[in-house]
């Protein structure tokens, strides 16, 4: 049964979430094809010969292209997790529930396929993102290219940019890679059990349970981030003892930073574990539609 | 005597009220009858019927439907009408006959074409686009669709016009699969006593009154309507 509740919730989600992931990569590639256009492809040639005016446009409209676009990706990405928050709380809690809650499946299947489909989507959406940065990328490196540029050129640019943003010895930079990694594994079910667990939190109130789980939501995270800043704060003091040992002060900072980094991870997922038992026990000894 | 559901010391406390909404109730419903479950409002109706079906959790006592803790094994053999719209509007009809044949086996999707086509409504329209009443008779249709054991039906013909209760009661009638219980809740008596063989009378969250239609109106002498009103006058 977990399979055809999977069907139905991928049913009654995709459009609106293909909708979103479109508008993004749409805007994307308009953005990518824009920087080929005249106006911007010849602020990145050497021989440029352009008016004053007409760069400084051109490089006022790249700016607020990249600013608007940064914002779009945002604004979609939280929009996809609205809407998933709204079609869980409304398809379990309201009226809707009368049905999901009477289908001959247990409650592990039901939430399960929930948390499923609300992963892929979260996952799809991360991807989709991903894909639409690339896409600028790609129309810069053409750029690059076709300002004579030859391709281990266009490597070593973005060696130096990515040595310049992590400037770290060789076993901070592992540490860092493999947190980065598991985090970016691990966020779409962490992003989803918080959410369609405050919203199941709040089904243990009697009233404006749709709003306390918004609250709840925004709680729970600001609890998470509270402990996290004394365990960066805790951090920063129990590295400082061994700061003589090592190369230079930004490696202390990095390895405290990264240390936080695995905590955020733990925390943040202990907390989503524990949040999907929670929300299982509700659902299945304290449910009360109304 | 078999029978389909059996109810023991059951009671429902919200926590924010003072008193418990179902108080101590033990009942057995048999197979193969149309029972009316009547009451006023706030008498605990919709709380013993939320119950019945698995959506609200009882404070104590049980429940046995099929000899079978109310579960997954009891949601197979139940089909449920809640006193409101349960649909995803945004899907279409079809999509939500093909959802009940893939959840429910006892499902009959042709006898669903069938009521849908005698009501002249196209499958392949969304729900959306339905009127608040057509919506409420699909709604039914895919409940009666089913061959289920037991039907519980709350509030089936409140607040619809005269024309559309006969639909109703008619569909409800023709269509129940044999030797099915039927469990309906209202307080609308005088429009379907004439189809009922049991009924329960519940006040304040206890069970009144347990008996067969035929044996009220011996003793009483009057219509269960008449009696209804006598009994729960204010």
């Amino acid at each position: 049964m977990l399979g055809r509740l999977i069907k139905y919730e991928w049913k009654n989600l995709w459009k609106v979430e293909s909708i979103l992931a479109g508008i993004m990569a749409a805007f994307a590639l308009m953005e990518a094809v824009m920087l080929q256009t005249p106006m911007f492809a010849n602020l990145f040639l050497d021989n440029k010969e352009m008016p004053d005016v007409l760069e400084g446009l051109s490089i006022t409209s790249m700016i607020f292209g990249a600013i608007f676009l940064a914002l779009l990706i945002i604004g979609v990405l939280y929009g996809s997790m609205i809407f998933l928050g709204v079609r869980f709380y409304r398809s379990m809690y309201c009226d809707e529930g009368y049905l999901t809650h009477t289908l001959p499946v247990t409650k592990k299947e039901l939430l399960g396929a929930k948390l499923i489909t609300g992963m892929l989507w979260q996952i799809i959406m991360n991807v989709v993102a991903a894909l639409s940065i690339a896409a600028i990328f790609t129309s810069i490196t053409a750029l690059s290219l076709r300002n004579g540029m030859d391709m281990t050129e266009v490597a070593d640019e973005y060696t130096e940019i990515y040595t310049d943003l992590v400037d770290l010895d060789a076993g901070v930079l592992f540490h860092g890679t493999v947190t980065t990694l598991l985090t970016g594994l691990f966020e779409p079910f962490i992003s989803i059990s918080l959410i369609y667990g405050a919203i199941t939190l709040a089904q243990l109130l009697k009233k404006n349970r749709g709003f306390m789980g918004i609250v709840f939501y925004f709680l729970i995270n600001f609890v998470i981030r509270f402990v996290l800043t004394i365990f960066k704060g805790l951090g920063y003091i129990t590295l400082l003892p061994l700061l003589d040992e090592m190369d230079s002060y930004s490696e202390y900072m990095n390895r405290s930073l990264f240390s936080s980094y695995d905590m955020r991870l733990i925390l943040y997922l202990g907390v989503a574990i524990a949040l999907v038992v929670i929300s299982h026990y509700i659902i299945e000894q304290k449910l009360n539609l109304q | 005597m078999d029978f389909l559901v059996e109810i023991n010391n059951l009671t429902k406390q919200y926590e924010s009220n003072r008193y418990p909404a179902i108080n101590n109730v033990s009942l057995t419903l048999p197979r193969g009858k149309i029972i009316g479950l009547l009451g006023p409002n706030g008498s605990g109706k919709t709380t013993l019927i939320k119950m019945l079906n698995g959506i609200l959790v009882p404070t104590s006592g049980s429940i046995r439907i099929g000899g079978c803790n109310v579960g997954v094994e009891t949601k197979r053999h139940i089909a449920y009408l809640p006193d409101r719209t349960y649909l995803y509007d945004n899907q279409k009809i079809s999509d939500i006959l093909e959802m009940f044949r893939d959840f429910y086996e006892d499902f009959d999707v042709n006898r669903a074409m069938e009521m849908l086509k005698s009501l002249q409504v196209d499958p392949t329209r969304r729900l959306q686009t339905l009127s608040k009443g057509t919506k409420e008779k699909v709604q039914l249709i895919l409940v009666m669709s089913r061959r289920a054991d037991l039907y519980i039906l709350d509030e089936p013909i409140a607040g619809v016009d005269p024309a559309a209760r006969d639909y109703i009661l008619k569909t409800i009638l023709s269509n129940h699969s044999a030797g099915s219980t039927i469990l309906i809740s209202t307080h609308l008596i005088s429009d379907i006593e004439q189809v009922l063989d049991e009924v329960v009378f519940v006040r304040n969250g206890s069970i009144l009154l347990y008996n067969s239609v035929e044996n009220i109106k011996a003793e009483q002498g009057k219509s269960i309507d008449a009696y209804f009103r006598e009994v729960f006058a204010c």
